[in-house]
């Protein structure tokens, strides 16, 4: 135990102190902080956070009930026009007036309501330099629709009160079958689960080819004859894996305190340039966390293994290359999958393939993020994992012990399988 | 007590035996040499011995215990391929490597600070490995395998790279360590170097051990057999087939192997008769060099 921890630390204390881990740290969080900053403050700029378009109602007083409805029907999130002005029955060169005014900016886009509107036999025009309208495609849709069918209904004679109850409006929530709780946030678990994932994808690449690399250093410098003549290749690996692993750790701390910091600044920000704003945040439950953990130290130790393995059977970063090949195309192969869980996580097919070996860690962390699955299927999956990891650093242990005293020619797989006998 | 003892120790490869039923012993506080042409199997006779690799058949003893990780911080070990971490500074490498044979980190570094010290490094503690030259390179792993004080210490080929300054220091070391009963043993093909420092040999030839002992009692056991001589004058006076087997010519000097029962006397004859100039004429043991070609040249014959 005391050999291991030494080559934790000489390991993790050689690699935090490189100037990549340090640039990588630190200029990461810095840049993504700057571009959101100066992205509010741009958005924010724009006089009020809003979209300026003139009504042109041809119709004769259903304008107003448009703009009555935009302005009623407010979200803080959500981008909505602010109407500087209805005008009923326009003068023929009217049109072409705002028409200017659109393309020289100084409205950003006219909502024409034409006279065959009421009949269905024309459509209302929303007309702008060719930009930023799809988000507002939505609540103008709605806006116009409304107005229109309030007409036609008083037309038949129906009082106002009538109407109201008549549009009233009724909600419907997204409630977990299992938990019969409503999911009042799928969107953030949706992102959660997307992040999770990435993230999971992004560190097996990353810090897996860290590992290969090391395992390479000490060959090719040859310190590992030195190493092993001191202490067991099998805990020498696997003092590596869990410095890589730590230095993976202290990254994301520190990402992770940055990224705290940079919510309440952008919060701030917010506040300053948009009063009464919504913040951002995310929330996330411990048994989620928990899960989430777990799934990732799984996926984590059974490919840094993998990697290791590959690392020690190469001596050149051309075979390294080739090498890892096949290790980067199974993670990738998770990250391909990503839809399919997505899309249906408790489809039989997501359920298999949260299962699967070498898929599992990935998969199921998505799984596990977008919505809790049942329990068995988590303990099975997680009881795969393991089973996987361990057989895997077994074998892998094998290999590395093998052959990171073997200089020269990568081995065929034949080879590889003789190594393994080897005692 | 044996401080190495290998009793039918078979080391297996796919298609040939690295090591093939080797049965030695190495006596403690002695300098063991360890001799063959390349492939002869010395490296992986070594390796079994720091438990790098695990025999496929017979027993490995270090000092009377079985092989175990105990005993591996016993040993130093400084391999033909070595190497250091390129990135650390010396006093940190010398630190963790002390530290990974049991000593505790901060007697490590005193000790590393000793040594660096007295090898000449003491103003490059903080220096990084790469900013060293190969020879610097080579004192600092040869500190590393014997900072730990250990009662066997392994040495592979220690001196190539070295200038004769830096090699007679790392030989005072070994010779030193030798003093305080540490077991050393040397693997080297220069045997002027195993003449000077080892009291016994094991030969190796193909995975087999083909001669070993004591030096002396081995050179002995062949004789004066051997004529050094340094003369001025023309090489014709040794055209005498019956005397003289070979000739080995060394610049200045020559030495001469006799056959078998041959008279010295009338090579000096010879060498009157023709008016040569003879300025040393001495029977002697033959060199371990001619020993080591004769042996090994007579096995793959």
């Amino acid at each position: 135990m005391r050999k291991i921890w030494l080559i934790v630390k000489r390991e993790y204390v050689t690699r935090v102190r490189t100037k990549a881990f340090i640039l990588g740290t630190i200029a990461l969080p810095l840049l993504s902080t700057a571009v959101l900053v100066v992205s509010i403050f741009l958005s924010g700029g724009r006089s009020g956070y809003s979209t300026r378009i003139v009504i042109i109602d041809e119709v004769g007083g259903i304008g107003s009930a448009v703009e009555h409805a935009l302005t009623e029907g407010k979200s803080t999130t959500q981008p909505r026009p602010e109407v500087v002005q209805v005008v009923e029955h326009p003068a023929p060169e009217t049109e072409a007036y705002l028409n200017s005014e659109v393309m020289q900016n100084q409205i950003d886009a006219i909502l024409v309501l034409p006279k065959g509107l009421l009949k269905g036999t024309a459509a209302a025009q929303f007309r702008t330099r060719g930009m930023h309208a799809a988000t507002l495609m939505g609540p103008i849709e709605r806006a116009v629709n409304g107005a229109i069918i309030a007409r036609r209904l008083s037309a038949e004679g129906k009082s106002a009160g009538a109407m109201k109850s008549v549009f009233k409006v009724v909600q419907v929530q997204l409630v977990n079958a299992s938990s019969e709780k409503a999911e009042d946030s799928s969107e953030t678990n949706f992102a959660v689960a997307i992040v999770a994932g990435m993230v999971l994808y992004m560190t097996l690449i990353v810090y897996g080819m860290s590992t290969m690399h090391s395992v390479m250093e000490e060959k090719t410098t040859r310190m590992v004859e030195i190493l092993v003549s001191s202490i067991k290749p099998f805990d020498l690996l696997t003092g590596k894996i869990l410095s890589v692993g730590a230095v993976a750790l202290t990254q994301y701390l520190i990402w992770a305190l940055a990224i705290g910091a940079l919510f309440a600044s952008a919060a701030s920000v917010t506040a300053l340039v948009r009063p009464g704003a919504a913040t951002p945040g995310i929330n996330l439950s411990p048994a989620l966390l928990g899960y989430l953990v777990v799934f990732f130290l799984a996926g984590y130790f059974l490919y840094s293994a993998l990697y290791a393995a590959a690392g020690a059977i190469v001596s050149n970063d051309e075979e390294a290359r080739q090498a890892q090949m096949p290790l980067t195309l199974l993670i990738l192969c998770s990250f391909m999958l990503f839809n399919v869980i997505l899309n249906n996580p408790n489809s039989t097919t997501s359920v298999v393939l949260s299962m699967t070996p070498f898929l599992s860690p990935i998969l199921m962390t998505l799984r596990v993020a977008m919505q809790t699955p049942p329990l068995w299927q988590i303990v099975l999956a997680l009881a795969f994992s393991i089973a996987t990891t361990v057989y895997t650093i077994r074998i892998s242990a094998r290999i590395y012990r093998v052959g990171i005293l073997m200089y020269g020619k990568r081995p065929s797989l034949k080879e590889l399988r003789r190594w393994l006998r080897y005692s | 007590m044996n401080a190495v003892s290998f009793e039918k120790v078979t080391k297996r490869y796919d298609s040939f035996d690295a090591v093939s039923s080797l049965t030695m012993e190495i006596k403690e506080g002695a300098v063991f040499g360890l001799l063959g042409p390349n492939g002869a199997g010395k490296t992986t006779t070594l390796r079994m011995i720091v438990r790098i690799l695990i025999p496929d058949e017979g027993a490995v003893r270090v000092l009377g215990t079985p092989l175990s990780e105990r005993t591996q911080d016993l040993i130093g070990y400084l391999p033909e391929e070595r190497g250091l971490y390129r990135q650390m500074r010396l006093l940190e490498i010398l630190r963790f490597l002390g530290a990974l044979k049991g000593l505790s980190e901060a007697e490590s570094e005193r000790r590393a600070r000793v040594w660096l010290e007295r090898l000449g490094l003491g103003n490059r503690l903080n220096d990084e490995v790469h900013s060293l030259s190969r020879g610097m390179q080579q004192k600092i792993q040869f500190i590393a395998a014997i900072i730990h004080r250990p009662q066997l210490v392994i040495l592979d080929e220690p001196f190539t790279g070295l200038d004769p300054v830096n090699a007679a220091v790392i030989k005072d070391v070994m010779l030193e360590l030798r003093n305080q009963g540490a077991t050393i043993i040397l693997s080297t093909h220069r045997m002027d170097q195993v003449e000077q420092m080892c009291d016994s040999i094991c030969l190796m030839n193909k995975g087999q051990k083909i001669l070993d002992g004591d030096l002396k009692a081995i050179k002995k056991s062949y004789g004066n057999n051997t004529v050094r001589m340094e003369f001025t004058g023309d090489q014709d006076f040794l055209q005498l087939p019956g005397v003289i087997q070979k000739i080995n010519p060394y610049g200045e000097m020559v030495d001469i192997k006799l056959r078998p029962g041959a008279d010295a006397q009338q090579i000096l004859k010879s060498a009157v008769e023709r008016g040569v100039q003879v300025r040393r004429f001495e029977l002697i043991e033959p060199p371990l060099n001619d020993i080591f070609i004769e042996k090994v040249s007579e096995r793959n014959a």
